[in-house]
């Protein structure tokens, strides 16, 4: 099964710990991931600005791995739901879809909106499945208490045909339970990050980022899991810079992909996923893993 | 300020702003409406009286976390966040001050294709627990840590022509 890996631009230039433990784990999954030449942005960032900036720079992507005749497979939530929406948005507006045709045309590229883009969590469950990932477990996590994290643009909106239900997701705590650790659902599970007002006011930005993490830490989890680089960054580096901002010294939690849990339970080396990338206190769930 | 109203309209699509009857479904699940002076259903009640004027030279369109809970539970299609983000286009459009990231992600993309090139970053030489005040670490980058060169456009010329291109578009 080869498919077109899009890592997006906050994975392939900070958050490599997403990169090296997907390009560790899918290989193991029976899934051959393809680096395309020439991906670009996936121009979701320019869609508050320039609606057709963000089409072009979305539908450039989809065309590059259309050429190869593959599917895509982004690890970024908004890289995903850009794709997505950009199909959805020129199969409405045929005008604009030439438009968008014409310009691609200036790299000798075709675009036709059939490329399909999975959600990673998608992908995991219909195309490597629940039972193949259940008999990857050499390592179960047993005793860890997990709170999920989807990230907004993994779930909504519905009418795109998300990966699940915008208003009571269960596939991320699926995904948990099937590594054998716990992932009882919690009332701020899908409250936003907080990430999307990082541009314009930081400040509230960590404010709310915050209030989730006490939360999570107050109700007892172990570790927060996590599929989106933007909800990584706001989550597990910024928690230096929220204790400072919140004045909540005890914030102090472990956030974690969930390519790296799942690595972790197939028994795979912590460094391998690049575990010691991850700025939050990561070391606590190693720990408890062996038992200390 | 009708060619404003028909530029929205035309961003908008099948979404309506004028359905929007001001229930606060939309105010009251916005995470940026309880700590920021920024109201949803305010911004369509001002759409509806024809203030956008107002609100294309306010900061206020500016403080959407883009969450998309108020699009995705507007229970008459009126969909807020697309209300928002056609005003902040128009802005654009219009040649009014924007937030100062945006020409700088539009730079970077025309330069580079992409929104930043790889940085080097923080690995602990020791996994850090709660305890850790401060840990030891290094900086290193994509190679150093196993991962492939990116392959980026090799025609950049062609896709900066193509994004100046739709960087133009209005809508007539």
């Amino acid at each position: 099964m080869k498919f077109a890996f899009y890592p997006g631009c906050t994975v392939e230039s900070e958050q490599y710990a997403y990169e090296i433990s997907a390009r560790e784990i899918f290989p193991k999954l029976g899934v051959q991931l393809i680096d395309v030449e020439g991906f670009s942005c996936c121009g979701y960032p320019l869609k508050n600005v320039s609606v057709p900036a963000w089409l072009y720079l979305s539908a450039r992507n989809l065309a590059l791995a259309e050429k190869l005749g593959l599917e895509v497979l982004p690890l970024c939530n908004g890289c995903n739901l850009s794709f997505r929406e950009v199909n959805h948005y020129l199969e409405e507006n045929p005008d604009l879809k030439e438009r968008v045709k014409s310009l691609l045309a200036v790299e000798g590229l075709s675009y036709t909106g059939n490329t399909k883009s999975w959600h990673i969590l998608e992908f995991l469950r219909d195309i490597v499945g629940i039972e193949k990932i259940r008999s990857a477990v050499n390592r179960p996590l047993r005793g860890l208490k997990l709170a999920t994290h989807y990230g907004c643009h993994a779930i909504r909106p519905s009418e795109l045909g998300m990966v699940d239900d915008s208003e009571d997701p269960h596939i991320l705590e699926e995904l948990i339970e099937a590594l054998g650790a716990e992932a009882d659902e919690y009332p701020e599970r899908l409250d936003c990050c907080g990430q999307g007002l990082a541009m314009t006011t930081g400040k509230t930005a960590l404010t709310i980022a915050g209030l989730k993490l006490k939360a999570i830490q107050d109700r007892g989890f172990d570790a927060v899991v996590t599929v989106c680089p933007f909800c990584m960054k706001m989550l597990d580096a910024k928690q230096n810079a929220i204790r400072v901002a919140t004045q909540q010294n005890d914030i102090n939690l472990p956030v974690l992909y969930y390519t790296q849990l799942l690595g972790l339970a197939m028994g795979i080396e912590a460094e391998k996923l690049a575990i010691n990338l991850n700025l939050s206190p990561v070391g606590e769930i190693l720990k408890k893993l062996e038992g200390k | 300020m009708n060619k404003l109203d028909t530029h929205l309209r035309h961003v908008l699509g099948h979404q309506r702003h004028e359905y929007c009857h001001q229930c606060g479904k939309c105010s009251s699940g916005c995470p940026a409406a309880s700590f920021l002076d920024f109201r949803p259903r305010r911004i369509l009640a001002m759409v509806q009286l024809g203030m956008i004027e107002e609100l294309v030279k306010s900061e206020v369109i500016w403080s959407c976390a883009q969450c998309l809970a108020c699009k995705e539970r507007c229970p008459r299609d009126a969909a807020p966040y697309d209300v928002i983000q056609a005003l902040q286009n128009l802005t654009f459009n219009l040649n009014l001050p924007v937030p100062e990231a945006y020409p700088a992600l539009i730079n970077s993309i025309l330069k580079t294709g992409v929104v930043q090139t790889p940085t080097k970053v923080r690995v602990w030489r020791q996994l850090p627990t709660k305890d850790t005040v401060k840990g030891d670490f290094e900086f290193r980058d994509r190679l150093s840590l196993g991962l492939p060169q990116l392959k980026k456009p090799a025609e950049m010329q062609k896709l900066a022509l193509a994004l100046q291109e739709a960087l133009k578009w209005k809508e007539e």
